[in-house]
């Protein structure tokens, strides 16, 4: 089996620096990636992700692995329609 | 352009992001290559504001799951709810823990001494957890340790 590779050793301080000086995040991918996941919880489990968060989340239901983690998926996906969507960054959107 | 709190943030989560590949140190060198995978966990964790890595070993047939969502009061990063979850690879659960309110007492029938932080053990009992990953990949080292019992010759 070939060697893995392995990233080189790194300084916090060079951790940080490399992640800061990256470009804005690619948001077209990280939300097409969050409905391919929300769409094979709804699959695997035959229920929209509304109802499962309107009935299951929060309860006694939710706990268990793939629950927590469908809840979490769902979160995600309302935060970035919230951030989207804000009054704030509409307002900016038509100030420029 | 980033506006000056997304950069912050993005530094906040980079920040919990090393505190976790230190803490993983502590565990077997992870079989992924989880420092180049953490750019990028922790730009999608920016726009989401949740936190998910995986550190996987295959060889020994385990996985551990972190995930962990973030609130920014006062430009300081808050672990809002985590789960956190040790598991052989095909998903059989080994031990678990979250911060989701859905018990306030132990197996023994105690309060949690810090609800709602809660573990599930191996044999799935509630137990009382402190919140803190380290206390949770201390409990993880024995089983990462351990191989699969049914493939030890």
């Amino acid at each position: 089996m070939p060697k893995r590779k392995k990233s080189p050793p790194l300084t916090k301080e060079q951790f940080l620096a490399r992640v800061m000086s990256r470009e804005e995040p690619d948001r077209e991918k990280i939300i097409k990636d969050i409905l391919e996941e929300l769409h094979a919880f709804e699959m695997k489990y035959r229920m929209r992700s509304e109802i499962f968060f309107k009935f299951i989340v929060g309860t006694p239901l939710e706990d268990q692995p793939d629950f927590l983690d469908w809840g979490m998926c769902y979160r995600e996906y309302l935060q970035i329609f919230q951030t989207q969507f804000s009054p704030e960054k509409i307002a900016a959107d038509v100030l420029g | 352009m980033p506006s000056l709190s997304d950069k912050l943030k993005r530094w906040l989560i980079a920040t919990r992001a090393w505190e976790i590949y230190v803490l993983l140190q502590k565990l077997p060198e992870p079989e992924n290559d989880l420092l180049s995978n953490l750019d990028d966990l922790i730009e999608d964790a920016a726009i989401t504001g949740n936190l998910r890595l995986y550190a996987l070993w295959p060889s020994l047939h385990k996985k551990l799951s972190v995930q962990e969502r973030y609130a920014f009061p006062k430009e300081r990063l808050h672990i809002d709810y985590y789960s956190y979850v040790l598991s052989e690879i095909g998903d059989r659960v080994i031990i678990r823990a979250d911060s989701a309110p859905h018990h306030e007492r132990d197996y023994h029938r105690k309060l949690l001494t810090n609800f709602p932080h809660h573990l599930h053990d191996e044999n799935k009992r509630v137990c009382s957890f402190s919140g803190e990953l380290e206390d949770f990949i201390n409990l993880a080292v024995p089983y990462v340790r351990q191989k699969r019992k049914d493939l030890i010759s």
